[in-house]
């Protein structure tokens, strides 16, 4: 506990996180519009769609940071070359204009902050909402991925033609494609869910913070494996509905689904089902159990720094 | 590494960081607000995309080689020039070419869309059989002085079908090709692309797939010389013409 200094002074310091803050609200506010704008409107393109996840993780963020506001004004002020380094990259990223880069500059600034500041307890008290901001910063790492993503798009597409066929449908499965009545559905990576998945990931680690399961680390792998299987399976369903809407004729349905609402409230049902499971798991698998510390949970502000 | 600061150089560091994120402003952002548009919007322009739109209509001159039939194709929801070429009446080849359709457009599943490629009409979907790929190396010659010769990787494979109307064996040699190099990779190109905006620049590109009639089944490295010859003399005519700045 630190002695409560003159009062002048506490004002001053307020003074300076403000000038901060204001700052970088003036540096990113037309950017993070922008991320927004495209995640909302669908207007930038599909790699950008793919961290729209960060409609809620940004907020949230935010609202951690906030919190730990005061813890991070009790961590003495300290600092690390380290963070001059990442806010000179930061710079230069941002001055760059180039899209991705300037995206990437976000988080990077924000951990040179943290780091020029406070030092590394600073940039370990921020790890968390600094790992939601960077997992929520478009950039072009889904466009690396997708071509791996061959196995499970082939994967999906012959476990719904499996389905389909059981179902009495005449489907013929050439590895990601699926051919209905003389129609073909090609399981993309886009559909194959690789977005869900990642969105799935996303709001599970979120939830794991929330809950505070993350401190079990048993039960936050079970927990995102799960989120993986019923993402994958969620996406078998999708891609067997579709199939059939588009064999049968009922494009109507196909489009609702596709790229409609139908989608978005298919993703939000999946990740209600996230909410579920990681409730039931708190239900039977208390949290003595394992080696939480509970002396930890008491202690508030020294548990909070732990990542 | 870590240093504690007393008052006074904490004070110091803080202004530091401020004098710095006002210069970020200063740069960056107020000529945006100014302006009211961020670089950052879009990508960069792709200046010769124009010229490459326009190779799926009308295909591309090769020297040495006639065109016998050239027309637009839609392959896997794409856009593609259809070309049969000939040398003479032994060595005859075909030519698909994808281009660039905009500044966003990166390549990507190219090779898995022609595997649905047809021009007949078939009535079961057939897909073509594959196999003995390997990756195959080829330099392109420098056509103006002071220029370096081009490395070209490509893919190279035996590539059949059969179906009621048609049925044949093809050595096929597929690589995306841009102004300074190509890779049958999407990735090889991403990262080319990325060094050249950093340079203020952007790099084209296309897909393309030669496909060279062999006898049913047969072996591809006897066609080797010829794939090759025309890998080459296709980079370099792309690169004097639909690619070039």
């Amino acid at each position: 506990m630190q002695i409560r200094q003159r009062y002048p002074n506490v004002i001053d310091r307020h003074l300076w996180d403000a000038a901060i803050l204001a700052l970088l609200a003036i540096l990113y506010a037309p950017l993070i519009w922008h991320w927004y704008d495209g995640w909302l409107h669908k207007n930038i393109g599909i790699i950008h769609e793919y961290f729209s996840h960060g409609l809620i993780g940004l907020p949230f963020a935010a609202y951690i940071a906030w919190m730990g506001r005061k813890q991070w004004r009790r961590l003495p002020d300290t600092f690390n070359p380290l963070g001059a380094g990442l806010l000179v990259l930061g710079g230069i990223f941002y001055l760059s204009g180039l899209p991705d880069f300037a995206n990437l500059s976000f988080p990077i600034v924000l951990a040179g902050l943290c780091l020029w500041l406070k030092g590394f307890p600073g940039l370990k008290l921020q790890a968390f909402p600094l790992l939601l901001v960077f997992l929520a910063t478009p950039n072009q790492a889904p466009y690396l991925i997708e071509p791996l993503a061959l196995p499970l798009q082939s994967f999906i597409a012959h476990t719904a033609g499996f389905i389909l066929i059981q179902l009495g449908f005449p489907v013929t499965v050439e590895e990601i494609n699926l051919y209905v009545n003389g129609r073909i559905v090609e399981v993309a990576p886009h559909c194959a869910g690789l977005k869900m998945l990642f969105t799935s990931l996303y709001v599970g680690i979120m939830l794991l913070y929330w809950t505070d399961t993350w401190r079990s680390r048993n039960k936050s792998i079970f927990f995102l494996t799960t989120a993986v299987l019923i993402s994958v399976t969620a996406n078998i369903i999708r891609n067997t509905l579709l199939t059939f809407f588009h064999g049968t004729g009922n494009d109507h349905a196909f489009e609702v689904l596709h790229e409609g609402w139908g989608g978005d409230v298919y993703s939000a049902c999946m990740l209600g089902t996230l909410v579920l499971v990681i409730n039931a798991i708190d239900r039977f698998f208390p949290a003595h159990s394992e080696q939480i510390n509970s002396q930890e949970v008491s202690d508030e502000s020294e548990a909070g720094q732990e990542y | 590494m870590p240093v504690k600061l007393g008052v006074l150089n904490s004070k110091i560091s803080k202004i530091i960081v401020l004098v710095f994120l006002v210069i970020l402003m200063g740069l960056g952002a107020v000529p945006g607000y100014l302006k009211g548009s961020w670089r950052w919007q879009k990508p960069l322009q792709v200046v010769q995309l124009k010229q490459v739109r326009n190779l799926q209509q009308t295909g591309i001159s090769l020297p040495g080689w006639q065109t016998l039939n050239q027309q637009p194709i839609e392959i896997g929801g794409h856009k593609w020039s259809f070309q049969a070429i000939q040398r003479d009446p032994q060595n005859q080849a075909i030519l698909l070419l994808r281009p660039q359709r905009d500044d966003k457009d990166m390549p990507q599943v190219e090779w898995v869309d022609l595997r649905g490629f047809r021009w007949w009409k078939a009535e079961q979907p057939r897909q073509w059989q594959r196999d003995g790929f390997r990756r195959s190396q080829f330099t392109v010659p420098a056509t103006t002085p002071g220029q370096q010769p081009l490395q070209v990787e490509a893919q190279y494979f035996r590539s059949w079908i059969q179906d009621r109307s048609f049925s044949g064996t093809f050595a096929v040699l597929q690589w995306y090709a841009w102004p300074t190099g190509g890779n049958p990779e999407p990735s090889r190109w991403f990262f080319a692309d990325q060094i050249a905006q950093w340079q203020g620049r952007r790099l084209p590109w296309v897909a393309v797939s030669i496909m060279i009639p062999i006898e049913p089944l047969g072996e591809i490295e006897p066609a080797w010389p010829a794939a090759e010859s025309l890998g080459q003399t296709v980079q370099a005519a792309l690169i004097a013409e639909a690619l070039k700045r």
